[in-house]
C-alpha cells in the first residue's frame, strides 16, 4: 500500500523529478564516480597502465607523508591559516549584513553592496597579481607603511607577514558575497516583531540583540558547520600564487604540498593519498561538529 | 524496492552516457595518403599567431615534401599538465614531442609503461638518415649517443641535435655597458671586481643593481646557471667532478658562496626582491634603469632589451661578462652550456598503427632536403642561397607584417621552436648573434670548463626512481628555502653545518649514490 502510494506521488510530481534529474546526474558523474579513483592512493599509479593494472603498494604513500620532515609544518600552517581565516573571516559578513540592515538609504546600501561584491567576481589570478604588486617595495602597501612612519620592506618575503596578508585579502574577497545569505535571512524576519519591540521601548541595539541575532542564529550555525568541514582545506591556488621558498615556513600548507608532489613531481598516488586523508579528517570534523551543535543549539545539518 | 530499481537505473544510464562520450573515433585516411597525429607544443610566440601548427607554412611544406598528412593535437595554452592528462586518458597521439626525462621515472619508465616504443630496431630499419648520423656520432665518442638512450641502451626518441658552440651557449652574466663606461670601469672578471662594480653602480645610480626573476634557481635569477656560485666551484645542479657525481646543495664549499652573497645582500648590492620578481616585474626594472647586472639569455634577454630600449633610451647598452672567478687569470669553472643532445625528443607511441610511416616522417628532417627545410624554410621565400650561405630574407629578419624574428622563424622554419632535427650553426649565427653585443657575449660565455662537469641524460634507475623522488623533493624544498634564508640573513650562516646535517638526515647521500650508480651504469 505504502509503496504504491509513493509511486503515485512520484508519478504526480514527475515534472519535479525530471527537473531534479540533471543535478542527480551531475552528482553521480562528478562526485560519486570519481570516488573510485581514490584507489590509486594504495597503488603505484602509472597512467599508461591505468587504475586497475597499476601495482598495489598498500599504505606506503600514507607512511611517506607521515614520516616526511614537512608533515608537522604543513599541518601546523594549514590549521593556523584555516583557523585565522575562520575567526576573522566568518564573523565579517555577518557584521557587514547587520550594518547594511541598519542603513536606511537604499541607494547608499546598494552602492556598498555592489562594491563589496565586486572582488568576488575578479579572477583569483588577478587578485593575487594585485596583492603581489601592492606588496613590492615600491608598492601601495609600502607607501602606506611609509606614510605611517615605517620602513619599506618586500612584504611577501617576510614569513611573519604571510598569514595577516592572506587573511586580510581573503576577507576583502569574500565579505560582500558572504553577506548575501545573511541579508536574505534578515529579510525573512517578521516586521511585527520589531514593531512589538519598539512598543515595548526597545532601542536599536536592543532589537539587534533580542530579535535580529536570534533569528540569524540557525543560518549562522549551519554555515559554521559547513565551514568547519573544510578546516583542513586551504585554497591552494591563492597560496601558490603568493608564496615563495623564503616564506614556506609559514605559507606551505597541505594542499600546496600535495600540488607540488602530484602535479610537479607527477606523483599522483602520493597526492591522492594525502588528499584522501584530508577528506577523511574533514569528514570526521564535520560529523562531530554537527553532533555537538545538535546537542547544544538544536540546529544541525541532518 | 522500486526506488532502488529507479536509482540503479539512473546510475546505469549515467554511466552508459559517460562511457559512450569517452569512446573516441578513429581517423581514417581518405585519399590513401597516410595520416599521423602529432603532439607538439607550440611556443607562446607561435600560439598567439596561429590556432595550430597546421597553419604554419613550414608544416604545410613539410607534409607535402614527405607525402604524409599530419594532424596536430590541439593543445590549450598554459596547459602544463596537458600531456600528463592525455597519457592518463590512455589514448595517445602517434608521435609525441616531450622532455621524456620529466616523465615520472624517465624515458625508461615511459617504455616500460608501454606509452612509447623503443626505437633501436626502428632506427635500423626505417630511419636511414638518423642512423648514419648516429654512426658518425658514435665514432666521435659515446657521450652523445648515451644521452639519447635510456640506461638500458634503448633509443626512446628522435632527438634535437646541435653541434655549434653558437647554438650551445646562450646564457650568461650581463651588465649595463653604458653605466660601466660612465664610471670608467672595466667589465668585471673576478668576484672582487664584481663587488667593486656593483658598489659603484649602487652609489652612482641609487639602486640595488644585481637583480633577477623568480623562480630562484632558473636561468634568469642571480643563481642562474650557478654564475656566481661557480667561482667557488659550486654547481647548483647534478654534476660531475672527475668520476664523482654530486649536487651543489650538499657541497661544503656552498658556504663560502653564501657568505659572499649574504655580504652583497646586506650591502644593498642585490635587489631584495630577487626572490619574488616575476619576469615582467624584473623586465620593467631593467627598462626603468633599476638594474645594473643580471643573468640572462642572448636572444630573449640581451636581444629583446637592446631592441626595446633602442627607441626609448639610446644610451642603454649591455655587455656580456665572462663567468666570474675568484683569482684573476683563473679559467671559469662552469657556465651554461647545453649538450649536443637537447633533452627534448619525439617518441613514437605504442598506439601508432604504422611505425614505418611515423619513422619515415621524422627521419626526413635529418636528411639533406629536410635539414634545409626545418632550418631555413623554403628557398626563395624565407631564405636565399648567397655564395653558398643560406641567408634569411626580409620575411624573417624584417617582417613586413611586423612579426618579431622569433615569431617569423617559428612560422617559416621549424627549428627555432624545437623539433627533432639537427640545428644548423648558420641559423644560430643569424638569429642569436644578430647584434655585435650578442656575438661578443657568447664568445666570453663559451670560455668555461662546463664540459668537464656536465652529464647529459643522467637519471636514477627506474627501480629506485620512486625512492629517489621521495628523498629529492624534500631535499630540494629544504635546500632552496635555506639557501635563500642564508642569503637574506633570515638564517645565520653560523648554522651552515646544521644545514648540511639536516640535508644528510633527509637522505642526500642516498640520493647522490643513486645518481652515482646511474652514472656508472651509463659509462660502463
Amino acid at each position: 500500500m505504502l509503496q504504491s502510494g509513493r509511486m503515485r506521488r512520484i508519478a504526480n510530481d514527475r515534472v519535479l523529478y525530471l527537473m531534479l534529474l540533471p543535478f542527480f546526474v551531475y552528482f553521480v558523474v562528478f562526485h560519486y564516480i570519481p570516488l573510485f579513483g581514490n584507489i590509486i592512493a594504495f597503488k603505484r599509479y602509472s597512467p599508461a597502465r591505468g587504475i586497475f593494472e597499476s601495482p598495489w603498494v598498500g599504505f606506503s604513500y600514507f607512511q611517506q607523508f607521515f614520516t616526511s620532515s614537512y608533515f608537522w609544518r604543513v599541518l601546523r600552517n594549514t590549521v593556523v591559516i584555516s583557523l585565522s581565516t575562520l575567526i576573522v573571516g566568518f564573523p565579517a559578513p555577518i557584521i557587514l549584513a547587520l550594518m547594511l540592515n541598519e542603513v536606511r538609504s537604499t541607494a547608499y546600501k546598494r552602492i556598498i553592496q555592489s562594491v563589496t561584491y565586486l572582488p568576488h567576481f575578479v579572477s583569483l589570478v588577478v587578485v593575487a597579481g594585485l596583492i603581489v604588486q601592492f606588496s613590492t617595495i615600491e608598492g601601495l602597501f609600502n607607501d602606506i607603511v611609509v606614510a605611517l612612519g615605517g620602513r619599506r620592506i618586500p612584504l611577501l618575503q617576510e614569513a611573519r607577514l604571510f598569514v595577516p596578508i592572506y587573511v586580510t585579502s581573503e576577507v576583502w574577497q569574500t565579505v560582500g558575497w558572504g553577506s548575501i545569505i545573511y541579508l536574505s535571512a534578515l529579510s525573512t524576519i517578521d516586521p511585527n516583531l520589531y514593531e512589538a519591540a519598539v512598543i515595548d521601548g526597545a532601542g536599536r541595539f536592543r532589537q539587534l540583540l533580542a530579535i535580529t541575532l536570534p533569528s540569524l542564529l540557525p543560518t549562522i550555525v549551519v554555515l559554521l558547520i559547513l565551514r568547519t568541514g573544510r578546516l583542513l582545506t586551504v585554497g591552494h591556488e591563492k597560496i601558490i600564487l603568493l608564496y615563495n621558498p623564503l616564506i614556506y615556513e609559514t605559507s606551505d600548507v597541505i594542499t600546496t604540498f600535495v600540488y607540488r608532489k602530484g602535479l610537479i613531481d607527477l606523483n599522483w598516488s602520493y597526492s591522492t593519498a594525502v588528499g584522501l586523508l584530508n577528506s577523511v579528517v574533514n569528514g570526521v570534523i564535520i560529523v562531530s561538529m554537527n553532533a555537538l551543535s545538535r546537542r547544544v543549539s538544536e540546529t544541525s545539518l541532518w | 524496492m522500486k526506488r532502488l530499481v529507479l536509482i540503479t537505473f539512473l546510475i546505469g544510464v549515467t554511466i552508459a552516457m559517460v562511457w559512450a562520450t569517452g569512446q573516441s573515433e578513429t581517423t581514417v585516411s581518405d585519399d590513401g595518403v597516410p595520416t599521423l597525429t602529432y603532439y607538439r607544443t607550440p611556443p607562446g610566440v607561435i600560439a598567439t599567431l596561429v590556432d595550430s601548427w597546421e597553419e604554419a607554412p613550414i608544416w604545410q611544406a613539410y607534409q607535402e615534401q614527405v607525402g604524409i598528412d599530419i594532424e596536430f593535437v590541439k593543445i590549450p595554452q598554459d596547459a602544463a599538465n596537458h600531456l600528463s592528462l592525455l597519457i592518463a586518458s590512455g589514448d595517445y597521439p602517434d608521435i609525441i614531442e616531450n622532455f621524456w626525462g620529466r616523465y615520472p621515472g624517465g624515458a625508461a619508465q615511459a617504455i616500460s609503461d608501454e606509452v612509447i616504443t623503443p626505437l633501436n630496431d626502428v632506427f635500423d630499419q626505417y630511419a636511414p638518415n638518423l642512423s648514419s648520423l648516429i654512426g658518425e656520432m658514435q665514432q666521435a665518442g659515446p657521450g652523445n649517443v648515451l644521452a639519447m638512450q635510456t640506461g638500458e641502451g634503448e633509443f626512446f626518441g628522435f632527438p634535437m641535435l646541435r653541434f655549434y658552440d653558437e647554438a650551445l651557449v646562450f646564457v650568461g652574466p650581463q651588465l649595463r655597458a653604458d653605466w660601466l663606461e660612465n664610471l670608467g670601469l672595466d667589465v668585471p672578471e673576478t668576484i672582487d671586481d664584481w663587488t667593486a662594480v656593483l658598489t659603484a653602480f649602487r652609489d652612482e645610480y641609487d639602486v640595488a643593481p644585481l637583480s633577477g626573476a623568480a623562480p630562484v634557481l632558473n636561468s634568469r635569477n642571480i643563481f642562474g646557471e650557478s654564475s656566481f656560485a661557480s667561482a667557488y666551484e659550486v654547481i647548483l645542479d647534478w654534476h660531475r667532478v672527475g668520476d664523482r657525481i654530486q649536487h651543489g646543495f650538499g657541497q661544503p664549499e656552498l658556504r663560502d658562496f653564501l657568505v659572499k652573497m649574504n655580504e652583497w645582500y646586506e650591502a644593498g648590492l642585490i635587489d631584495p626582491e630577487f626572490v619574488t620578481n616575476d619576469r615582467s616585474v624584473f623586465e620593467n626594472k631593467v627598462y626603468n634603469g633599476n638594474v645594473g647586472a643580471f643573468i640572462g639569455f642572448t636572444g630573449s634577454s640581451m636581444g629583446t632589451y637592446l631592441n626595446t630600449m633602442s627607441s626609448r633610451d639610446p644610451e642603454f647598452d649591455l655587455v656580456g661578462a665572462k663567468y666570474p672567478v675568484l683569482n684573476r687569470g683563473d679559467y671559469p669553472y662552469y657556465g651554461q652550456r647545453s649538450g649536443n643532445v637537447v633533452p627534448r625528443a619525439t617518441a613514437i607511441s605504442t598506439q601508432v598503427s604504422d611505425v614505418a610511416t611515423a619513422a619515415r616522417f621524422l627521419d626526413y628532417a635529418y636528411g639533406e632536403e629536410g635539414h634545409m627545410l626545418v632550418n631555413f624554410g623554403i628557398e626563395g621565400v624565407s631564405y636565399e642561397m648567397i655564395d653558398g650561405f643560406p641567408r634569411y630574407t626580409d620575411l624573417i629578419t624584417d617582417n613586413p607584417d611586423g612579426l618579431t624574428m622569433a615569431a617569423a622563424m617559428g612560422l617559416y622554419t621549424g627549428i627555432s621552436a624545437g623539433g627533432s632535427a639537427v640545428q644548423d650553426g648558420r641559423y644560430a649565427v643569424q638569429y642569436l648573434l644578430n647584434l655585435p653585443q650578442q656575438a661578443d657575449a657568447v664568445e666570453k660565455w663559451k670560455q668555461t670548463d662546463a664540459v668537464e662537469h656536465l652529464v647529459v641524460g643522467l637519471a636514477p634507475a627506474p627501480s629506485v626512481s620512486d625512492d629517489f623522488g621521495a628523498i629529492w623533493t624534500e631535499v630540494q624544498t629544504y635546500a632552496e628555502e635555506n639557501i635563500l634564508k642564508f642569503v637574506t640573513g633570515a638564517r645565520s650562516l653560523s648554522e651552515f653545518d646544521d644545514y648540511l646535517d639536516q640535508l644528510e638526515a633527509m637522505g642526500y647521500e642516498t640520493a647522490r649514490q643513486y645518481m652515482q650508480n646511474a652514472y656508472e651504469a651509463m659509462t660502463n
